[in-house]
């Protein structure tokens, strides 16, 4: 982060540097104006003035605004300009990190707090190095030549006035950062009621059937009630502070009126040097507020800057090392897991241990165990969305690590066990990874996943948006949307991690059933994870995980037989099944 | 199949009739209201008094010369001349010759004036300091009221504002609650939050700030313009000339400014959307080696959202110096002209000071009323959606007179009964039926045979057209909707959990019941083992929905959220979706516990379920058309045994 931001600030530093100078001109203009009240007064206050003297104070004038027009729209254009570029790049390069940061990242940093990065964050980033700048620009700048002009018209006048103006820098200082922290909790007040009430609508119905509603109403009335108190708590502190800061330059006036004004009568400084002073004193209340702002929005910037970097400094967990084997161009689909032992980390117990099992190229394996055995573990290893700690994997015998990754994810088609779309078109859910491959061969996979039928009969058909907006899909057809997905990149390995339980059981085992022999032609190696043991029959080879282990291998037929796990889950499946049957026979 | 008809947010009602609304929930406050525009207009007055004070200070007391035949003379009163004459006579000799007399008043030239020393200047001109401390002080007061006024007036249309929205939220809310279920399958929960929140905030942003600081920036600009033009209609005229063009600029802008604005708006929730479901993705853009491309596409969203932005900034970069700029050349304009008036012995250098500060403040208001404007605009189209809202009719009510139904013994009866979604298509035909106390009943028929209308007008959730619904011989339109649903508990097809805790899923927001029924409710169940598993046991929290839980377990608390309500009668809309064997046992044998002893309605997709039923009740087409055991009806071997036989093959 801190090295793109050098970069930029190298990059575009004579934008900067031109953006402060153009600044600094239109202060320094703007403090000529006063001068000139002031001349123009004490010709007024002497008589002295003629027609052509005051045409030209006029004259003056207007050339001056003529230049600070197009000073401040330089000035606006290369310092809003610029920030908004950083903050282009900064949302840039944010994305790109993100996307090589492994999923063990994300089981552990939430999408709201990431989100939070790149908008508020990036945000405060900006502001301080946009609005930040001209703050300090302006208020250094501003404040060193008021001073200085205010010194020069007569000191002791500069002192009295003076005394209210760094209050004002301390009011917007400790205000801000109140306001700040007050504001934040009326927004979070906000947060609270939309929640409740999305609640509320989400779950009418079962408020309704039981007759809830008094007391939905009471929490509504309560959180309603806490943003009420959370608002007036901000009103108050936010309702003293522009008055405040108005008071307090009133007070400079008021000092200039009563001080400035015996000065004038006693003859120690003209009255032209009254009106300038009065004139210098309304062009320094901002640079004064500038000064207290800009504590609050460097110190926000950097606070912002420090988060967003823990992103930056994110070291990938998976990525390519420095000895991966470049020759390796594709694989063939052997699968080989050595004594693999995985724990998530923060975990007590490792989730699987010392695993090992061979597949061959082109043969399927059915894996069957309780929620939480590891088998979704197990199968994120395979196309590396994590790193075993112990033990090695092996693909056509070489170690998983040597093989590039984009040439093992190249090959691994992945159905998870949670569907996930993008709100997009079916087309380009299903054409996923080759965005711009051919019609036909997305109706293939489409009918290979059954799914060719039911995309056919929605009014866009391929061009049908899902998602939020549109036609959703029901549970099953996204199911089949995620394997017609997978089997579009023409994978050697596909992986089916407990991806049909939103279909019957009937459609489960059909669909089971053709893939499974699909990919026994082309020899794609096939490893799926069901809860039934009717749809695991047709594997080459079966697996029970309990706690992580191994517990039983073997074909369905087999494994029927011994006593175990799998045979007790055949037998209460099978008696479910016979409960059925009862009826027809009856 | 269902009426689309959404309640239509364009719907145009007159901005009267809105505000007459709006205001109807402002009336209990209009006191405090009151106060703070009386507040408000003392502080504009006070604002516009401000620069006259200084005025008077500069005219009177500091620069307080006569001007004659272009000279200018410090007038001395003869009172004060004595004084010096007695008490400074070193003085008092050194101006006695300067002294001119004209028109009765004596003078002294301030070309000698300035050559005095600061000692005799404050001895001749003490009065004039005595005066410009007085002024400074009514100065100093009048900015201390100001901060109060200011002050206050925020404080108190704040908490007018607040408290009024707080009222209206109420009320659209309970509003919401009291709607028919059909108002819900017309409209998506997002627009009905927003309704709830974000237009109500609107509203509150008007009463609490818009209102108030147009009516404060219309006094203040018609203040100052009367002001000037009573003091000196040259320069006044002079200074208001370029307030047409600070009107026209300003309006141009905001009009331009909207626009972009609304395209910033859009881009950003754009690239927000497509940040936040690809960080949800990301694995999948992982494995499916996604990831230039979606960085492709990103990029460009981004591009397009920073040169909007550029187009923001190129504006306000025109706007604001512009108006600026004009600030400038009312300021020549007044050196010049008010020079000349000066010149010409018109004015004084007060006054050329006090059209300064006037004009200085005179185009503020003009941006702000801009600004406000479009406030107003976007409050008045959202009062306009909450109005909408409140004018949605609650269609089902309790009637006049009610029964009053404490404990049912549980019959049901349906009498002729003809229902319709639309007014369109009936959904149901004529159907009747009854169920004893105590019995259990399965409902079985093809997907839109109408099962769940039944249970629909069972609850009262929609109205039948034709016929009577009977609970203990009583039609339910007679009893309140309080006492009918206390006595039913309905567990849906798709189980729907609160954000809360499981507890809390289970009594929902029922305080009578204790955590000991929720945990009894839950063993019989054989919901507790799973429960005691989480990590926080019944006070784990279910985020979304309760994703952390498997389907069967969803069931399972939905369960014994019926049971612990314990109700006469039970509804139980079986879901299809499959899960594991292991709960699926888990989930019959709680079927059982939970139909034991009371009447109860469910629609049947396991066959495991209808054997354990009492009746079968076999819909086609919104008919009843076969009502036996389910022995009696396969022997019939009419609809159900072909249905049950269809099912089993396929």
């Amino acid at each position: 982060m801190y090295a793109i931001l050098l970069k930029f600030i190298k990059k575009h530093f004579f934008i900067y540097l031109s953006g402060i100078l153009l600044l600094i001109s239109v202060g320094f203009l703007q403090l000529l104006i006063p001068q000139i009240l002031r001349q123009a007064t004490d010709e007024f206050s002497k008589m002295t003035a003629t027609v052509s003297s005051i045409s030209n104070y006029a004259l003056t004038i207007v050339i001056l605004a003529i230049f600070m027009i197009i000073l401040r729209y330089g000035w606006r254009m290369l310092i809003w300009g610029t920030s908004r570029k950083l903050e282009k790049i900064v949302r840039e390069e944010f994305y790109k990190k993100l996307q090589t940061l492994d999923s063990n990242y994300y089981n552990y940093h939430k999408t709201g707090d990431l989100m939070a990065l790149a908008t508020n964050d990036i945000n405060a980033v900006r502001l301080a190095m946009g609005e930040g700048l001209l703050l300090i620009t302006d208020s250094l700048f501003m404040t060193v030549l008021g001073i200085y002009y205010l010194i020069n018209i007569n000191f002791s006048l500069f002192l009295a006035v003076f005394i209210p103006l760094p209050i004002i820098a301390l009011v917007v200082l400790i205000f801000g950062r109140l306001i700040h922290h007050l504001f934040k909790r009326a927004q979070e007040g906000f947060a609270q009621l939309t929640s409740i009430v999305q609640e509320s609508i989400s779950g009418i119905r079962v408020i309704k059937a039981y007759g809830q509603e008094e007391g939905e109403l009471e929490n509504f009335k309560e959180t309603a009630g806490d943003l009420v108190n959370r608002n007036l708590d901000l009103v108050r502190i936010w309702g003293v502070f522009t008055p405040l800061v108005q008071f307090l330059s009133s007070i400079s006036l008021f000092i200039t009126l009563f001080y400035g004004g015996r000065l004038v009568i006693v003859g120690a400084i003209t009255i032209g040097d009254f009106v300038a002073f009065h004139a210098y004193l309304g062009l320094l209340t901002w640079p004064m507020m500038a000064l207290g702002w800009v504590a609050n929005i460097l110190q926000r910037g950097k606070a912002s800057m420090q988060r967003i970097n823990e992103v930056f400094d994110q070291v990938p967990g998976i990525k390519d090392l420095p000895d991966v084997n470049k020759a390796i161009s594709s694989i063939y689909g052997q699968i080989e897991f050595k004594d693999v032992t995985y724990q998530y980390p923060g975990k007590e117990k490792p989730t699987l241990e010392k695993l090992s099992f061979i597949i061959k190229p082109g043969e399927t394996m059915g894996i069957i165990g309780r929620l939480g055995s590891g088998k979704s573990t197990m199968l994120n290893l395979i196309p590396r969305l994590y790193d075993p700690g112990e033990g090695e994997i092996f693909i056509d015998g070489h170690n998983i690590k040597s093989i590039p990754l984009r040439v093992l994810r190249k090959y691994v088609g992945y159905v998870p066990q949670e569907t996930f779309l993008f709100s997009d078109t079916i087309k380009e859910n299903i054409a996923f990874s080759f965005p711009h491959s051919s019609l036909n061969s997305i109706e293939e996979v489409l009918k290979k996943a059954q799914l060719y039928d039911d995309v056919m009969s929605l009014p866009e058909k391929l061009e049908t948006e899902i998602g939020e907006r549109g036609v959703t899909l029901s549970g099953g057809q996204k199911q089949r949307a995620t394997i017609a997905r997978a089997l579009h990149i023409n994978p050697k390995i596909l992986i089916l991690d407990d991806s049909f339980s939103s279909l019957d059981t009937q459609t489960e085992e059909k669909l089971i059933k053709a893939i499974i022999e699909y990919n026994k032609n082309i020899g794609c190696t096939t490893l799926i994870v069901s809860h039934r043991v009717s749809c695991l029959k047709h594997a080459d080879n079966i697996i029970v995980i309990d706690k992580g282990k191994i517990i039983q291998s073997g074909t369905h037929d087999i494994l029927v037989k011994r006593p175990g796990l799998y045979a007790h889950l055949f037998e209460l499946q099978q008696l479910e099944k016979e409960d059925s049957s009862r009826y027809e026979e009856s | 199949m269902k009426n689309l008809r959404e309640f239509d947010p364009e719907r145009k009602a007159p901005d009267m009739v809105l505000l007459k609304r709006l205001f109807f929930f402002a009336r209990l406050y209009y006191k405090t209201m009151l106060i703070a525009l009386l507040l408000i207009t003392m502080s504009t007055f006070i604002d516009l008094a401000i620069p006259y004070i200084i005025k008077i200070g500069i005219d009177n007391y500091i620069n307080p010369y006569n001007i004659i035949e272009g000279v200018p003379y410090y007038p001395i009163s003869e009172q004060r001349l004595e004084e010096i004459k007695q008490n400074y006579p070193v003085l008092y000799r050194s101006l006695e010759n300067k002294l001119i007399i004209k028109n009765d008043t004596y003078l002294l030239e301030q070309k000698f004036i300035l050559t005095l020393k600061p000692d005799d200047l404050s001895r001749l001109r003490s009065y004039d300091l005595v005066n410009i401390v007085n002024i400074s002080l009514l100065f100093l007061i009048m900015i201390i009221l100001n901060f109060l006024l200011n002050y206050g007036h925020t404080l108190l249309l704040n908490i007018a504002s607040q408290k009024i929205i707080y009222d209206l939220r109420v009320f659209i809310f309970s509003h919401l609650q009291a709607l028919p279920f059909s108002f819900f399958d017309r409209n998506p929960v997002g627009r009905l939050v927003t309704r709830v929140t974000n237009d109500t905030d609107a509203i509150q942003e008007m009463f609490s700030n818009v209102i108030i600081t147009m009516i404060k920036d219309v006094l203040l600009v018609t203040g100052i313009i009367t002001i000037m033009l009573i003091l000196n209609r040259t320069l006044a005229l002079v200074s208001i000339s370029l307030f047409p063009i600070v009107i026209i600029l300003t309006i141009g802008f905001r009009l331009k400014a909207r626009e972009i604005y609304r395209n910033v708006r859009t881009l950003l929730a754009r690239i927000n959307a497509y940040l936040a479901e690809n960080i949800s993705g990301m694995k999948i853009i992982q494995l499916f080696l996604r990831e230039e491309e979606n960085h492709e596409r990103f990029k460009n969203i981004n591009t397009l959202y920073f040169q909007t932005t550029i187009r923001n900034i190129r504006l306000n970069s025109v706007y604001r110096p512009a108006i600026n700029a004009l600030n400038s050349f009312a300021l020549a304009l007044i050196v010049y002209y008010g020079g000349k008036e000066i010149l010409n012995n018109r004015i004084e250098i007060g006054m050329l000071f006090l059209f300064f500060s006037y004009v200085q403040t005179l185009f503020r208001p003009i941006q702000d009323i801009a600004e406000k404007y479009d406030l107003l605009q976007s409050a008045m189209a959202s009062t306009e959606r909450v109005v909408g809202l409140l004018n949605e009719p609650i269609t089902i009510t309790d009637s006049t007179n009610t029964i009053g139904l404490d404990l049912a013994k549980g019959s049901i009866e349906f009498k002729n009964v003809w229902f319709s979604y639309n007014n369109d298509e009936w959904v149901l035909k004529n159907v009747s039926f009854r169920i004893n106390p105590g019995e259990s009943v399965g409902f079985v028929g093809a997907t839109g045979a109408g099962k769940t209308s039944i249970i629909n007008l069972l609850c009262r959730f929609y109205e039948a057209q034709k016929g009577e619904i009977l609970i203990d011989g009583i039609n339910i339109k007679d009893l309140t909707l309080k006492d009918l649903r206390k006595n039913i508990a309905v567990i849906f097809q798709d189980v729907f959990l609160f954000a809360t805790d499981i507890k809390e899923n289970i009594r929902l927001n029922n305080r009578d019941i204790s955590d000991e029924e929720i945990y009894e409710a839950a063993r019989k169940i054989q919901a507790h083992q799973f429960i005691e598993e989480l990590p926080n046991k019944y006070e784990e929290k279910m985020e979304e929905r309760g994703i952390t839980l498997s389907a069967g377990q969803r069931q399972l608390i939905s369960f014994a959220r019926a049971l612990v309500f314990n109700p006469r009668i039970l509804i139980l809309d079986e879901a299809t979706s499959s899960v594991d064997s292991a709960t699926e046992t888990l989930i019959n044998e709680a079927m059982r516990i939970l139909i034991k002893e009371r009447t109860s309605i469910l629609i049947a997709h396991r066959l495991s379920t209808l054997e354990s039923v009492n009746k079968i009740i076999f819909l086609s087409n919104g008919k009843v058309v076969e009502i036996g055991t389910h022995s009696e009806l396969i022997e019939k071997r009419g609809f159900y045994y072909h249905f049950y036989n269809v099912q089993k093959f396929d």
